[in-house]
């Protein structure tokens, strides 16, 4: 036995070096800052949902994604390897259609805007480029779109030429609709330089018949050298009445998301009737920070110190509905904060937030303009630790 | 009784054992003759699983080649068989740990008999030296069967007569000894068995004592013939 | 399993001078790291800040705190681990061939051991594996001594007191592969790379057994394992794009490796039960 000592000696050494720097690195996950979403007034049924998303940057220069609820701070980073490894921190809906439609989700590409789910039916399309390198833009654009339906668990595959594929340098899906079982697409799409032509982008809507697999209608929808905004939830994969439009056609845009250039249009694109209206709202309105839609309701809001201005326009009705002002403290002019609307409730977030600020979060509902609940983002562990941060908060997702 | 039949083995397209077959009794020293590149170190080789061959069998005690076989054959290759490394009680020490058939004893016997000193080096043992040693952790073995190559090649005289002595000892006499050299002079009274190789075939197997009782041929005498052909 | 043993301990220790050698280059010389980093910190700290008036803070802003984290930067500290590194990948090929060449015929001996092939194969392997991770087990049981010398010797209001798994990150790309953050990419890498040597042992046996009809026949198993390792990987890149979950395609590498594991093993002892030659 003695004669083993090195032996003996080199294994303890490996043991006691792999083991102890290992089980450190494994507890201590916590040495990251902690917060919370505090209950300030109201039903916490409303706040209990809420997971903020948004990354946190150090001094040091370290980024890490994290989420924020009512209980608790996860980190990307401590998700196991396992769980996680599908990169969709982000993008929880993909998540779950994932978890529950394994085999239908297989190598898509995992943008929501690209898929549309109802009771019924979940649908994708995207656009493959093919580039053979002698042209700036893709020699070939195919649509490539699948349609489940939930029911009889049948797939319905789609793969048509994009019209003119030659003329557009680009063209990427924007939002994915089921209207009466045909597959409704908007696709935005880059027309490309050809010598005296200008530049132009333009928006189109492509229909697809699931029965014939074909393309039966191509719409363009706007076509403007400055290019437009689409108004839509990103994240929504549900369905939407109206597609919303602001063009800017003025040259030289300040494009910065708190101001809009006046004389930028809104329009509305209705996917059952295939109706495009402009919306009668004046250039005073349009300067608004932040437009969204919601149903046939669009709602856009102004943001000033400590409050919040809320003009509601009734596409239906054809008029303003109402305007409702709110307090809600840390805003300030520069502001972003994060504003969704979701079953009928108004969810508002304000995003800055380091050490000496909380980011207040507000939910009301749409019906009754009440408050339904009222947060704030506290730090749990701030004495701990030491660095100097700042949480970039940039997405909602209600459970 | 270790029986070798028609092996066959060939190396990198020659064909360097053809057909060999021949039987090594107990109790009895059977010499491998042959020129250098007859084949001699080869089949020493194949009957220890130290080269692979192509077709043919081996049977030691009837059984085929086994990690168990080694407890009751050893072999004393014409190369030091042990760490150069090493001192020589650390090599006697690793002979210990992996022999159950290890006689430390006869060990220190062999070693005071050769004079060799425990704390040498083996790597600056002289050549004479070397062999000696070979011979010492092969004979240490309470084996049934020694293989010896070339015990006496390019070895000094006296120590050469040393080793001879051994062979005389009861050291060698119930086992089974297959011994391969190109100097018969020294053992040519000692060997019971005789194998004539040429270019990897047999040419001639006899036993020593017959040949000379009943034709009057020392194995001097047999060599002549049958090479001269 | 005591004849495995004592194989292990002979293996360990031919080799065991060398080892601690290399051992003993490392401490002095990453200690001489800690030293001169912080001396060159220091004297930084008098220009900047006492000479030329620089405050705390914004020499912070612009030098960073001192950590184990800028140690990397040194060459006192890399450099035995890279030569701890050059020297083992030699002593793969030596681990065998050492046993052939020069004066030395002591395969014989290895091979007529009264005891299974398979424990020779194991106790190379095995003393290869020890080797390795000994020196891992150093480096990291080094750092936090480096990480407390660092302390006496700078001042705390210069010095961040980085969780020591933490050093390796953001910086040497390599460095982060050998001591990664957690155990699950230890697990990873460690095991990739134990396949990696149990290929080359498979090669180095094949020439072993066929001398240079070996040497071809080696690298075509070695080129066939790496494509067999990497197939699932090939197989996501001309299907579909991330047709595979990222999770399925982890499953399947683990099963791809398992397979060339167990090939090599089992080819080698093939080879060197039957087919190997002195």
């Amino acid at each position: 036995m003695k004669r083993y000592w090195k032996l003996i000696s080199v294994v303890l050494v490996i043991f006691l070096g792999i083991g102890i720097h290992y089980y450190q690195s494994a507890t201590a996950a916590s040495n990251n800052p902690q917060f919370f979403i505090n209950k300030i007034s109201g039903s916490s049924d409303e706040g209990n949902n809420i997971k903020v998303f948004g990354e946190i940057s150090t001094t040091e220069g370290y980024h890490e994604n994290l989420y924020i609820d009512e209980e608790e701070t996860v980190y990307q980073k401590e998700i196991s390897y396992l769980e996680d490894l599908n990169g969709m921190f982000f993008t929880p809906e993909l998540k779950r259609l994932q978890n529950d439609y394994l085999n239908f989700m297989r190598g898509k590409d995992l943008r929501p805007v690209q898929f549309f789910e109802d009771e019924t039916y979940i649908a994708y399309m995207t656009t493959d480029m093919v580039f053979s390198g002698e042209n700036f833009g893709p020699s070939k654009t195919t649509f490539r779109g699948e349609v489940l339906d939930k029911q009889t668990n049948t797939v319905v595959d789609i793969n048509e030429s994009m019209p003119n594929q030659n003329v557009y340098d680009y063209a990427f899906v924007e939002d994915v609709q089921m209207i009466n079982g045909d597959l409704k697409v908007v696709v935005r799409q880059s027309k490309r330089v050809v010598d005296g032509d200008q530049y132009s982008e333009e928006i189109h809507v492509y229909t697809f018949d699931t029965d014939s697999q074909m393309l039966i209608n191509d719409e363009t929808l706007v076509s403007e050298t400055n290019g437009q905004d689409i108004l839509s939830d990103f994240d929504d994969i549900d369905y939407q009445e109206y597609l919303l439009i602001q063009k800017s056609n003025e040259e030289g845009t300040d494009s910065s998301e708190s101001t809009k250039e006046s004389n930028s249009e809104l329009i509305a694109y209705n996917f059952e009737s295939s109706k495009l209206i402009e919306l009668p709202i004046s250039k005073e309105q349009l300067k608004y920070n932040t437009i969204i839609i919601d149903g046939s309701k669009v709602y856009m809001f102004k943001i000033a110190k400590d409050s919040l201005e809320t003009l509601v326009y009734s596409i239906d009705e054809g008029k303003l509905l109402s305007t409702k002002t709110f307090k809600m403290n840390g805003l300030e002019e520069g502001s972003n904060p994060i504003i969704k609307i979701e079953n009928n409730k108004l969810y508002v977030i304000n995003t800055k937030k380091d050490r000496e600020t909380e980011a207040s979060i507000v939910v009301t509902d749409l019906k009754t303009w009440k408050p339904l609940y009222e947060g704030a983002i506290k730090n749990a562990n701030l004495s701990e630790y030491q660095e100097d941060y700042t949480l970039h908060l940039n997405s909602l997702y209600i459970d | 009784m270790i029986e070798v039949k028609n092996i066959r083995k060939k190396y990198g397209g020659k064909t360097v054992l053809e057909d060999i077959s021949f039987t090594a009794e107990k109790g009895d020293i059977t010499c491998l003759i042959g020129l250098n590149g007859a084949g001699k170190t080869t089949i020493l080789n194949a009957i220890m699983g130290l080269t692979p061959i192509q077709s043919g069998q081996i049977l030691i005690n009837g059984e085929v080649l086994h990690k168990a076989s080694y407890e009751k054959i050893s072999y004393i290759p014409d190369t030091i068989s042990m760490s150069p490394q090493m001192k020589i009680s650390q090599g006697l020490q690793f002979m210990d740990d992996f022999y159950s058939s290890w006689n430390h004893k006869r060990a220190s016997e062999l070693l005071d008999f050769f004079s060799l000193s425990e704390n040498e080096r083996i790597s600056r043992l002289s050549k004479g030296n070397i062999a000696k040693l070979n011979i010492l952790l092969g004979l240490s073995l309470d084996v049934e069967f020694i293989i010896m190559d070339e015990p006496f090649s390019g070895i000094d005289l006296f120590s050469r007569e040393q080793i001879a002595e051994v062979f005389t000892s009861n050291l060698i006499e119930d086992r089974g000894v297959i011994i391969t050299t190109h100097e018969i002079n020294e053992i040519e009274h000692l060997i019971d068995k005789a194998i004539l190789l040429y270019d990897g075939t047999v040419l001639k197997e006899f036993c020593t004592e017959e040949t000379r009782e009943k034709e009057g041929k020392s194995v001097v005498d047999v060599m002549r013939e049958v090479y001269q052909k | 399993m005591s004849k495995y043993i004592k194989l292990v301990h002979f293996e360990f220790n031919r080799f065991s001078n060398i080892f601690f050698i290399l051992i003993g280059i490392t401490i002095v010389s990453q200690i001489i790291s800690v030293f001169t980093s912080a001396n060159n910190y220091l004297g930084n700290v008098n220009q900047m800040v006492y000479r030329e008036g620089m405050t705390k803070e914004q020499f912070i802003e612009q030098y960073d705190y001192m950590s184990l984290h800028q140690l990397t930067d040194s060459v006192w500290f890399v450099g035995p681990i890279a030569l701890c590194i050059v020297t083992l990948l030699i002593y793969l090929f030596f681990i065998w061939y050492r046993d052939w060449f020069g004066k030395n015929s002591f395969i014989y001996r290895l091979l007529m051991l009264p005891t299974s092939r398979v424990n020779l194969y194991m106790a190379k392997v095995t003393t290869i594996m020890l080797l390795v991770f000994g020196l891992v087990g150093l480096q990291l049981l080094l750092l936090p001594i480096e990480n407390m010398i660092l302390g006496i010797i700078v001042p705390s209001e210069y010095t961040m007191d980085l969780p020591v798994y933490e050093t390796f990150t953001y910086r040497y790309e390599f460095l982060v592969k050998l001591f990664p953050k957690t155990f699950m990419q230890f697990s990873v890498y460690y095991s990739v790379g134990l396949m990696g040597v149990l290929v080359l042992f498979t090669v180095i046996l094949f020439e072993r057994c066929f001398r240079w009809k070996g040497i071809a026949i080696g690298i075509i198993y070695c080129i066939l394992s790496a494509l067999v390792f990497t197939s699932p990987l090939i197989v996501q890149s001309t299907f579909l794009d991330n047709f595979f979950y990222p999770i399925e395609l982890l499953g399947l590498i683990v099963i791809t490796g398992l397979i060339v594991t167990t090939a090599s093993i089992m080819v080698s002892l093939y080879l060197l039960k039957n087919k190997i030659t002195v």
